[in-house]
């Protein structure tokens, strides 16, 4: 008994003593380690955006009003400025922080989002820099904890595909990259930063319907037609202010982006979406919509077509009120066929992988097409896919047409079920006789759930056009 | 006399780690640092100065309290002891030299367990003086950190022709020992694993023919001693045999 207390009390004075020291060198160097990790990433931008790297550094840590952490200045030798970093915190899980970078003159030349992720193989840490076109400087792995070998080998072979694209309409390289972890935390960066900028202009463009917009969430994400979805806009005490409907058509001059505002049948107006790049033609044409605003939507007048924009603006406020005018059923139906108004009897369909399939109608009975459902029990072969059943509806035209794919369901992990979701769109269009390779290029990675969708959308259409021809 | 005899044996306890019993070279201990962070000069230096700061260190505390740990709880004690010395390691590395710190990355906590350690304080300095483990450790982390920079120094002059210096290292100076304008050779290969694997084995090889060659000259000195001795007997037993005869 007494050999087990020496025991213990020796066990206790190593395990004090080692925590002691511990921390008091851990006390000793925090301050260093954290000034050194500021500079190092401080310098890391004044290096992005082509700054020479400076002398000098004044860090202004003081909280103030409008910066949620600090400013940094960059001084050469003779105490001239080289350009200067405001940091902002983001109110997001994920991106950690946004930096403006200005130049010596005080112009702004970009902006760098930090995104902190942690992966199977611990915290990675990813600088993203866009300049103010949108246009992608660099991508840079600030600090991670990922395997130094494949942390090098995307340093070394990967990161400068990225340079030049614009975050709005990244391509990725998935499949020469192995899709490994790393580079799917990277891919994430990337995006998240495009869906930050994409909704900080975004919220730009609301403040000019509803001036006290302060923050906006996507109602329903509608995937058919020219109306994106129903964005519900509030102000900074959360109050609903009211609702916005993203709208594009393609017209003679190219693609018309609006944000159509419309709340329980009253017409808050209709705004260009990125007002910098609007022709003035289209400006003139959306101002006389100003009239009309405050009013029911009922008294606008959708008849006046003088300009190619005055149809194509009449066409995209009458179907956001088509959208906002909708019941759920309704918008369930129009998920995989725009103008379906009914459904017919479900017929049970006993051919792997598809289980049943239901005739679609619109308002005059006409029948537009049937939605196959079908599913498939993947293995678990896949990454942290741990397998299981992927439901899909596939939703195909008269004319054998793919109009739309949803996911009912399925197991993947987060990541790839973004995947699947993201990439799905591009199986709009597709019709029979089936391209094999047009399919299978949607889901080109090695995932057994792509595949999975790509079969269940290859069965549908060669069921489809089967029973057509017959 | 005797104080002469000590100083010597203090002495062969310091410089029996550096070539003799080289840790790597000799023992094969600590090849996986050797592999991993030796792919330049400066990072086999780093790795060894460390090494030395643990080493030394350990042993020293070991030594200090091997008559206060119970033989039951010897391993975790020394765990405990050699993982304090990482920590503090760690944390300095990353205060002092953070490009270092970057670059050897994950190696740094491994040196946890990095067998030269664990070993020469079980082996060393559990059963010796303060003074002599100190030396010990000194001695053998030095041989540790020797053949990082002979194993990197040769990586890094294949790999890219040249030595530098100042680029991972905080000696407020950079520059390069050995800078071939045009290098004949660049080949890359010596910066990846397998190149170190090459380097080792090259090296290995070298050592142990050389201790090879030592050993055989050392065999032929003994058999002509021994040669020499039995001459002297036999010498000497003529002798004795002609001395009896003519009495």
């Amino acid at each position: 008994m007494l050999n087990k207390l020496r025991i213990a009390l020796v066990l206790l004075i190593i395990g004090a003593a080692s925590g002691l020291s511990i921390v008091a060198v851990n006390q000793a160097t925090e301050d260093v380690i954290r000034e050194n990790r500021l500079r190092e990433e401080h310098e890391l931008y004044f290096e992005i955006f082509d700054l020479e790297k400076p002398d000098s550094l004044d860090v202004d840590e003081e909280p103030r009003d409008v910066y949620c952490r600090r400013e940094a200045k960059g001084y050469d030798a003779d105490r001239q400025k080289i350009g200067e970093v405001h940091f902002f915190c983001v109110e997001d899980e994920a991106v950690h922080e946004r930096a403006e970078v200005y130049d010596g003159d005080g112009n702004q030349i970009g902006q760098v989002f930090r995104v902190d992720d942690v992966n199977e193989h611990g915290e990675i840490s990813t600088l993203v820099a866009v300049d103010m076109n949108g246009e992608i400087i660099e991508v840079a792995i600030a600090r991670t904890e990922n395997t130094p070998n494949y942390v090098q080998r995307i340093k070394d072979n990967h990161l400068d595909d990225f340079i030049g694209q614009n975050i709005q309409d990244v391509e990725f390289y998935d499949g020469r990259t192995g899709a490994t972890i790393t580079y799917g935390s990277i891919r994430s960066a990337v995006n998240l930063t495009g869906e930050n900028i994409a909704a900080d202009r975004a919220l730009a463009d609301y403040r000019r319907i509803f001036p006290d917009a302060d923050s906006y969430e996507v109602v329903y994400d509608y995937a058919l037609g020219c109306i994106d979805s129903r964005r519900a806009i509030y102000d900074g005490d959360e109050e609903l202010l009211g609702h916005i409907y993203p709208a594009e058509m393609d017209n003679e001059h190219g693609t018309i982006h609006l944000h159509v505002a419309i709340f329980e049948e009253i017409f808050y107006g209709v705004k260009a979406a990125r007002p910098d790049r609007a022709s003035e033609e289209k400006l003139e044409a959306l101002e006389k919509y100003e009239a009309y605003e405050g009013e029911s939507i009922h008294d606008i007048d959708l008849d006046y077509e003088e300009t190619v924009y005055d149809e194509t603006i009449n066409h995209l406020i009458e179907q956001a009120i088509v959208r906002c005018q909708e019941s759920d059923e309704q918008r369930e139906l129009r998920q995989l066929f725009r103008w379906a108004s009914s459904k017919g009897e479900t017929v049970d369909i006993d051919e792997e992988p598809l289980i049943d399939y239901t005739p679609y109608y619109d308002e005059d009975d006409e029948r537009l097409g049937n939605v196959y459902t079908g599913e498939i029990d993947t293995d678990p072969l896949s990454g942290d896919y741990e397998g299981g059943p992927l439901n899909l509806s596939v939703s195909i035209d008269t004319d054998g047409v793919v109009n739309n794919v949803i996911i009912n369901s399925d197991e993947e992990s987060g990541f790839a079920s973004d995947m699947l979701e993201e990439e799905i769109s591009m199986f709009r269009g597709i019709d029979a006789p089936i391209d094999e390779g047009e399919i299978d290029s949607v889901f080109s990675g090695a995932t057994t759930a792509g595949h999975s969708v790509n079969d269940i959308v290859k069965a549908a259409l060669d069921y489809h056009a089967e029973r057509e021809d017959e | 006399m005797a104080k002469k005899k000590k100083d010597a044996g203090k002495l062969s306890v310091f410089t029996k780690g550096l070539i003799q019993q080289n840790p790597i070279f000799v023992f094969l201990l600590g090849l996986c640092p050797a592999l991993a962070v030796t792919s330049s000069l400066e990072t086999g230096v780093g790795m060894g100065i460390l090494v030395i700061f643990v080493l030394t260190a350990s042993n020293i505390v070991v030594s200090l309290f091997k008559n206060f740990i119970p033989e039951e709880i010897k391993i975790p004690a020394y765990i405990v002891i050699i993982a304090t010395f990482v920590t503090i390691v760690d944390l300095g590395t990353e205060a002092i030299s953070p490009p270092l710190y970057d670059s050897l990355g994950i190696f740094i906590p491994l040196i946890v367990a990095n067998c030269l350690i664990m070993g020469r304080a079980t082996s060393f300095a559990s059963q010796n003086n303060v003074g002599r483990s100190a030396l010990d450790g000194l001695g053998m982390s030095l041989g540790f950190g020797l053949a990082m920079a002979l194993i990197g120094a040769t990586r890094e002059f294949l790999a890219t022709g040249e030595l530098a210096y100042g680029v991972y290292l905080p000696l407020g100076f950079e520059g390069s020992i050995i800078g071939l304008e045009a290098a004949p050779f660049s080949m890359e290969v010596f910066v990846g694993p397998a190149g170190g694997f090459i380097v080792i084995g090259v090296w290995l090889a070298i050592f142990n023919a050389i201790g090879q060659h030592r050993q055989h000259r050392r065999k032929i000195a003994r058999d002509r001693w021994i040669e020499k001795k039995k001459q002297q007997a036999a010498e000497r037993k003529r002798r004795k045999a002609m001395e009896g005869g003519s009495a």
